[in-house]
């Protein structure tokens, strides 16, 4: 085992594991909130939310540097970001989509608030990303694919700001960032809450970090078996 | 309603999410590996 390929499987197994102490202290220790909520313990849904939406952020941020490299250089390098980075960012976004209307039916009474822009950009970030898994899947691996493939992960990562700003931008529904406390100072965070998140951030970004490398590992391996293949197949012919 | 019990399944979902990628990613390794292997090793008795 090369020692990239040991930090990365060391990164995902401490990840996951602290990952799972971190969801059972959210659970049970982390203190109930107080005040107009309407399903008040539902809250601790946000110590991953809010980690999950980062992280599928950055990855469709590494998913544009791929698709960059790949258009300007016809880097493998680069399709191989690319596909590490559309991966991740499905797993993570199906993770914030799924999560964020559970919250949403026990608080607001709805899953989904078709009114609300981070809502809906967010859900289309997320059909970009398992258009994109579902495509390279499904489809021959040739240029023309991969050229189209980084197209639309180009227009993926448009939606990144959009996403992300929309509470700032055009306040509807979605509950503002309040870990710095609200603008007007009538909101804010209960300081354990706030290091039980930041916490959370810190380890979902280790364990991304070591599915960042042994994902890399994997599609790597698999391009040196295609070319293995290819110069086999040309001896033999 | 509290909400607790919909905390629970969010929790599980995400939880399975990371599980189920880390999973597909070592055991696809654990076979990109061998493949190659097989191949390295059946090209070389090729050559001998």
């Amino acid at each position: 085992m090369g020692s990239r390929e040991s930090l990365g499987t060391i990164l995902t197994i401490s990840g996951l594991s602290i990952a799972s102490m971190t969801a059972l202290y959210a659970l049970f220790e982390a203190p109930s909130v107080s005040g107009g909520w309407e399903a008040p313990e539902a809250y601790r849904i946000l110590y991953f939310h809010a980690p999950f939406a980062w992280l599928s952020f950055i990855s469709f941020t590494l998913l544009f540097i791929g698709s960059i490299m790949w258009y300007t250089k016809r880097s493998e390098k680069g399709w191989i970001w690319f596909q590490t980075a559309s991966d991740l960012g499905l797993i993570f976004g199906l993770g914030v989509i799924t999560s964020g209307p559970i919250w949403g039916s026990v608080e607001w009474g709805t899953p989904w608030d078709w009114g609300d822009l981070r809502l809906n950009t967010f859900g289309l970030l997320t059909a970009v990303a398992m258009f994109l898994v579902l495509s390279r899947r499904s489809q021959p691996d040739t240029s023309a694919t991969r050229d189209t493939l980084s197209s639309v992960g180009l227009f993926g990562f448009a939606l990144v700001p959009i996403s992300a700003l929309a509470t700032t931008w055009y306040q509807k529904r979605h509950p503002e960032v309040l870990i710095t406390g609200s603008e007007d100072g009538s909101a804010g965070m209960d300081d354990e809450i706030r290091i039980v998140l930041i916490l959370s951030f810190l380890i979902l970004n280790i364990l991304f970090a070591g599915f960042v490398i042994l994902s890399n590992h994997r599609y790597l391996l698999a391009s040196k078996l295609e070319i293995l293949k290819s110069e086999l197949d040309e001896g033999l012919i | 309603m509290t909400g607790i019990m919909e905390a629970y399944v969010a929790y599980s979902i995400m939880l399975g999410l990371l599980f189920y990628h880390a999973k597909t990613l070592f055991s696809e390794i654990k076979s990109l590996e061998l493949e190659l292997e097989e191949l390295d090793s059946s090209s070389s008795k090729e050559e001998d």
